[in-house]
C-alpha cells in the first residue's frame, strides 16, 4: 500500500467502477476457471475428432487386446472388442459438439426474436406467443423427443435441433422480463428522444449492451443440458449408435462387464460426462454471480 | 458510579476487494460507560459511530480486513453466569478476561482469528470469531444491551403487523405467557411511549406509521427485555424538532425507570448536548476527545480539539441569530477513509497547525493526551 | 374468495385452452404419420372424434400390441407419480439443508465443500448412478430389492420403491439449482435492515427468515421442474425395470406405437398443467395472505 500525504489525497478521484475481473470472489474464479478448463478440452477433442489426428484409431478392433487396463500404452484401457478408449472418449465429442452448438443457436436465436418482439409489443404478439410456447413448455422434453423420433427417425442433429426447439420458451421468458425492465429506463427513452432508430435501439442497447451476459449463461446451461440428453439418448439405444462412439453408448457397452469387475469401461466415460457438465454448470453460475452483482452488507 | 462498559482499542477495517486496499472504518477507540449516564458520540456522517456500535453488539458479519480490541461489560444478575461461561469457553488459560464485576465480551479474540504481519493485517480464519462471539452474543444480545437503528421504518418488517412483531419479542424472552396477557402487555409497552391509542397501532403494519410512531415503536420492542445498555444510532435524524426532543424525553424517562444507560450517537452536537453526561467526539474513525458534558461543550474556555472547538461554534446562538450572522462551517471534507492515515486525520482542515507544530502534525498521529482526570484529548497542542 | 374463485377461472381457461392446443398437435402429428389410425383423414370430424376419446379416457387398443391403452397407461402412471413425488421430496431433504447452512457467514469454508459436493451430486450422470448403486448394493449387501417386485411373486412392492425414488432424487439436476437458490435469497433475507434489526434484539433469525425468503422461490421451482422429473424418470424406469409410464414410451418408441405414445404425451400433458395451475394457485394464495 502506497503512503499518502493528505494534500496528495485530496486530489486523488474516487472510483466508482469497479472492472468486471476485479469484483471476481475467489469461489468465482475457482469455477470459472474449471468451467474454461472444460470448455478447453472439449474443443481440443474436436479439433482433434474432426481433423482425424489420433495416435490410436478409435474403430480398430484389436481382439487379442481385450479389457486391458489403464497403462501408458492405453491411457485409459481397452475395451470388449480391444478398441483404445481415450481415443473413443476423444472421437465421441463429434457425438455432441455441433449438434449441442445447434440447440443452442435455436434456442438463443428464436428465444431472442420472440422474447424482444413480444417484450416490445406486449400488446398483439405477447400473448400469441406465449401460447405456443406454453404448448410447447407443458409436454416433457423426452416425450416430446420420443415422438420426434418415432415420427421422422431423425439423425442426432435433428434431434438436438428439437432439444434447442424445447428451450426457447425459457429464453424467451427470460429476455421478454429483460426488454419489459429496460423499455421502463430512462436511458431508452432518452436514446428515442435522441432520434435513434428503433433497430438500432434494440440491436445495440437492448441486444449487446444488456443481454449479452444472460445469453452466454444461458447458452452454457443449455450446453450443459444438451451433453446430458445426447449422453442419455445414447445410453437407451435412441441416440449415437454403435459402433460410432459416444459417451452414452460407451456407459452403456461398458455396463454389462461392471459385475465381472471391469469397472473401468463405464466408469471412465461416466466421470468424463459428469467433469463436462460440472464445468459447464460451474461455469455458467460463475459468470451469472460475477455479472449480477451481490449486494453485500 | 461504577462502570458498565468500557471498550478498548477496538479497530475495525474492512477490505475491499475491488480496490484491494482497506477501509478504515474505526481506529483505537476508547470510551467507557457508567451505569446509569448516557454517552453521546458526535461526529460528521462516515466516520465510523455506527461500525463502532454494531461491532459492539457482534453483529459485523461481512467479511471484516481486520477487528482488534477489548470490550468489558457487566451482564445482568441473572445471566451472570453464562456470559462468564460463554466468555471463558475455549480460552481459560487468559487470566484478563474479567475486570472486577465487568467481563471481556471480545475475549479470544486474537486465538481465534489469524493475523498476517502488523500493522496491516487480513483476518484469515474470521469465521471462529464469528462462532465463538455468537455464541457470547447469544446471552447479551436483546437481554442486557439492545439497539435502535438509524431508520425506524427499516427496521421493523413490512409484512407484519406491529403488534405482532412486538408479541414475537415477547414470547422469545420469557417463555410462557398467556394470549390475553400478551396483548395487555403490549399494550402496555405502546401506551408507555406515548402512543395513546395502541389497539389500533398494534394492527398497523410499518407503513402505514409516520417515521415518529415507527421511532416509538422501536424503542417499545426495545424496551421489552428491559436492558442494561441500550444503544440509540441517530434515533433523531428525520424527525421534525419538536418530535425529536419528544423521544429524548422519552428516552429518559425510559433510563429513570428502568435503570439503564444509554448509549446516543448522533451527528448533531445540539442534541448530543441537551441528553449525555459524557461526550465522545468522533472524527475520521478516531475519537479525538473524551470528556464530560461540563468540559466539553459547557465550558467556554479551556482546553479543547480544533475539530470540537469548530463543532461547538458552528451551533448558532440566539444573538447571532438575533443579529443575522452567518452560520460558521468548518472548511474542507472528512478524509478518504480508504487511504492510510499519516499524521493527525484533522491536520488538513486544522488552522492551529501551523507554524512548528505542523511538522509533528504531520509526522505522526497524537495519542490522547489527558489534560484534566477524565477528560482526554488527541492533538499536538496539548501535549504536556 | 371472490377474487381468489375469480383467478381460479382464470387459470383453469388458460389450462384447457393449452390442453385443447396440445390435443390439435397432437391430432396434426397423427395426420403425419402413415400407418391407420382412428379418425385418420376425416378432418375435423375425426378431430372431434379424437378429442372424445381422449378426454373420455377410452383410448381404445393399440394397433400394435392389441391390447387396451387405458390398462396399459393407468397403472404405469400411478408409478410414475409415486416415483415423481417422491424423487422431489428426496432432492429437497438433500438440498434445503445445504442451501441453509450455506447462508451462514460463519460457516462458509464448510459451505464452500457443501456446495461443490451438490454440484457434483447433481451431474453425476442418472444411468451410472443407478447401475452403480445396483452394483454396490447386490455385491456388497442384500438389503433392498434392486428391481420392481410384483406382489404375487414375493414380498413388498414397497421396498422396491427406494432405490428408484433415491436415484432420481439425487440424478435429477436440480440439488445444485435449489441449494443456489435457497442459500442466495436467504443470503439476501437475512441481510435486510429489519432483519439485522431483530437479531439485535437477540431473536434468532433464521425461521422468520426462511417463512419470508425461501418457501416461494421453491414452491415455484419445485413444480416448473415436474416436467423434467418425468423425462429424468424414463432413464431410472429403463435401468431399474421399473413399469411406470417412462419405460412404455420408451418400449412404444421401439415397438413403434405412436398411439400409446400419444395418450402417454396427453396424460403427462395434463399432469404438467394440473401441477402448473396448483402452483399458481398456491402462489397467489400466499401473496395475498401475506398482505
Amino acid at each position: 500500500m502506497k503512503r499518502f500525504y493528505y494534500e496528495k489525497e485530496m486530489a486523488q478521484k474516487e472510483a466508482f467502477y469497479v472492472p468486471l475481473y476485479k469484483r471476481a470472489s475467489a469461489v468465482d474464479v475457482i469455477s470459472i476457471g474449471y468451467g474454461l478448463f472444460v470448455v478447453t478440452y472439449l474443443i481440443c477433442f474436436y479439433v482433434i475428432a474432426i481433423t482425424n489426428t489420433f495416435i490410436k484409431d478409435p474403430m480398430q478392433v484389436d481382439i487379442k487386446n481385450m479389457f486391458l487396463t489403464p497403462s501408458f500404452e492405453h491411457l485409459f484401457g481397452t475395451d470388449f472388442l480391444g478398441r483404445d478408449i481415450f481415443s473413443r472418449i476423444v472421437k465421441a465429442t463429434e457425438a455432441f459438439f455441433l449438434p449441442g452448438v445447434i440447440a443452442i443457436t435455436v434456442s438463443t436465436a428464436f428465444g431472442l426474436g420472440f422474447g424482444i418482439v413480444s417484450g416490445f409489443y406486449p400488446r398483439y404478439f405477447s400473448r400469441g406467443i406465449f401460447y405456443f410456447l406454453d404448448i410447447i413448455d407443458s409436454f416433457p422434453r423426452v416425450i416430446l423427443i420420443l415422438i420426434v423420433i418415432i415420427l421422422f427417425n431423425p439423425s442426432i442433429y435433428v434431434i438436438m435441433a428439437f432439444v434447442g426447439i424445447t428451450s426457447i420458451p425459457k429464453t424467451a421468458s427470460y429476455i421478454k422480463t429483460k426488454v419489459e425492465l429496460l423499455k421502463e429506463q430512462r436511458f431508452i427513452e432518452a436514446c428515442r428522444a435522441l432520434g435513434l432508430s428503433k433497430r438500432h435501439i434494440i440491436f445495440k442497447h437492448v441486444i449487446w449492451l444488456y443481454s449479452k451476459s444472460v445469453l452466454i449463461i444461458q447458452a452454457t446451461l443449455r450446453m450443459g443440458e444438451s451433453v446430458l440428453i445426447e449422453t442419455s439418448l445414447s445410453y437407451l439405444g435412441i441416440g449415437v449408435q454403435e459402433p460410432v462412439p459416444s459417451w452414452g453408448n460407451m456407459v452403456a457397452m461398458g455396463k454389462d462387464f461392471f459385475f465381472q469387475g471391469k469397472i473401468w469401461l463405464s466408469t471412465i466415460p461416466a466421470v468424463m460426462i459428469l467433469m463436462t457438465i460440472m464445468g459447464l454448470y460451474l461455469l455458467g453460475d460463475g459468470l451469472n454471480s460475477l455479472y449480477n452483482e451481490k449486494v453485500s452488507r | 458510579m461504577p462502570m458498565l462498559a468500557e471498550l478498548e482499542g477496538l479497530k475495525v477495517y474492512f477490505y475491499d476487494q475491488g480496490d484491494k486496499r482497506f477501509i478504515r472504518a474505526c481506529e483505537d477507540i476508547k470510551f467507557s460507560i457508567k451505569e446509569g449516564t448516557v454517552l453521546g458520540v458526535v461526529g460528521e456522517s462516515g466516520c465510523g459511530k455506527t461500525v463502532a456500535a454494531l461491532s459492539m453488539m457482534g453483529l459485523i458479519d461481512g467479511e471484516p480486513g481486520v477487528i482488534e480490541g477489548r470490550f468489558f461489560f457487566k451482564p445482568k444478575q441473572k445471566d451472570r453466569r453464562s456470559v462468564m461461561l460463554a466468555v471463558m469457553r475455549g480460552s481459560r488459560k487468559d487470566r484478563d478476561f474479567r475486570r472486577g464485576e465487568l467481563f471481556d465480551l471480545f475475549n479470544g479474540l486474537k486465538r481465534c482469528v489469524e493475523y498476517d504481519q502488523y500493522p496491516y493485517t487480513i483476518i484469515k480464519d474470521s469465521e471462529r470469531w464469528l462462532r465463538k462471539n455468537n455464541r457470547i452474543m447469544e446471552h447479551v444480545r436483546g437481554k442486557n444491551i439492545s439497539m435502535i437503528f438509524q431508520d425506524p421504518s427499516r427496521s421493523l418488517n413490512p409484512f407484519v403487523p406491529v403488534g405482532i412483531q412486538i408479541e414475537k419479542t415477547i414470547k422469545w424472552l420469557s417463555k410462557n405467557e398467556k394470549k390475553g396477557q400478551l396483548e395487555s402487555e403490549v399494550a402496555e409497552l405502546l401506551r408507555e411511549v406515548r402512543i395513546f391509542n395502541p389497539k389500533v397501532v398494534m394492527n398497523m403494519y410499518p407503513d402505514a406509521l409516520s417515521l415518529g410512531m415507527a421511532q416509538r415503536v422501536v424503542i417499545a420492542i426495545a424496551l421489552v427485555s428491559r436492558p442494561k445498555l441500550l444503544i440509540a444510532d441517530e434515533p433523531t435524524t428525520g424527525l421534525d424538532t419538536t418530535n425529536k426532543y419528544r423521544i429524548i424525553e422519552l428516552l429518559q424517562q425510559a433510563m429513570e425507570k428502568h435503570d439503564m444507560s444509554l448509549l446516543f450517537i448522533s451527528h448533531n452536537i445540539g442534541i448530543v448536548g441537551s441528553i449525555a453526561d459524557d461526550i465522545a467526539v468522533m472524527y475520521a474513525g478516531i475519537i479525538v476527545e473524551f470528556g464530560s458534558k461540563q468540559q466539553i461543550i459547557i465550558a467556554k474556555r479551556g482546553p479543547k480539539h480544533p475539530y470540537t472547538e469548530a463543532l461547538v461554534s458552528s451551533v448558532p446562538t440566539d444573538a447571532d441569530i438575533k443579529k443575522g450572522k452567518k452560520l460558521k462551517v468548518i472548511q474542507g471534507i472528512v478524509p478518504n477513509n480508504k487511504m492510510e492515515v499519516v499524521g493527525c486525520p484533522f491536520l488538513p482542515r486544522c488552522p492551529y497547525a501551523v507554524g512548528k507544530i505542523r511538522r509533528k502534525c504531520r509526522e505522526r498521529c497524537p495519542e490522547a493526551f489527558e489534560v484534566t482526570p477524565g477528560h482526554s484529548i488527541r492533538c499536538w497542542l496539548y501535549a504536556n | 374468495m371472490v377474487r381468489f374463485l375469480k383467478v381460479f377461472m382464470r387459470e383453469i381457461l388458460n389450462a384447457v385452452l393449452l390442453i385443447i392446443g396440445v390435443t390439435t398437435l397432437l391430432y396434426l402429428i397423427f395426420n403425419i404419420m402413415p400407418g391407420s389410425f382412428i379418425g385418420k383423414g376425416q378432418g375435423f370430424v375425426g378431430y372431434i372424434d379424437i378429442i372424445r376419446r381422449l378426454f373420455t379416457f377410452k383410448f381404445g387398443i393399440s394397433p400394435v400390441s392389441g391390447r387396451d391403452i387405458g390398462n396399459l397407461v393407468f397403472p404405469a402412471f400411478r408409478n410414475t407419480l409415486i416415483l415423481t413425488i417422491g424423487s422431489i421430496i428426496v432432492s429437497l431433504l438433500i438440498s434445503v439443508p445445504i442451501g441453509i447452512f450455506s447462508s451462514y457467514r460463519r460457516f462458509k469454508s464448510y459451505s464452500w465443500t457443501l456446495s461443490i459436493f451438490s454440484y457434483i451430486i447433481s451431474s453425476i450422470p442418472v444411468f451410472f448412478l443407478g447401475y452403480l448403486v445396483i452394483y454396490l448394493i447386490s455385491r456388497y449387501t442384500a438389503v433392498l430389492p434392486i428391481y420392481y417386485l410384483y406382489e404375487a411373486q414375493r414380498g413388498k412392492p414397497i421396498l422396491s420403491y427406494v432405490l428408484p425414488i433415491i436415484v432420481l432424487g439425487i440424478g435429477n439436476d436440480s440439488i445444485s439449482e435449489i441449494v443456489r437458490l435457497v442459500g442466495g435469497e436467504l443470503e439476501r433475507v437475512m441481510s435486510e435492515d429489519y432483519v439485522v434489526a431483530s437479531k439485535a434484539r437477540g431473536e434468532r433469525v433464521l425461521q422468520s427468515s426462511i417463512h419470508e425468503g425461501i418457501i416461494i422461490p421453491i414452491i415455484s421451482i419445485i413444480f416448473s421442474k415436474i416436467p423434467f422429473l418425468i423425462g429424468g424418470a424414463v432413464i431410472v424406469e429403463h435401468v431399474f425395470n421399473w413399469p411406470g409410464a417412462g419405460r412404455l414410451a420408451f418400449q412404444a418408441t421401439l415397438d413403434r406405437d405412436l398411439p400409446v405414445l400419444v395418450v402417454i404425451a396427453f396424460l403427462s400433458v395434463l399432469f404438467v398443467r394440473a401441477a402448473a395451475l396448483i402452483k399458481s394457485m398456491i402462489l397467489y394464495y400466499y401473496q395475498t395472505s401475506e398482505r
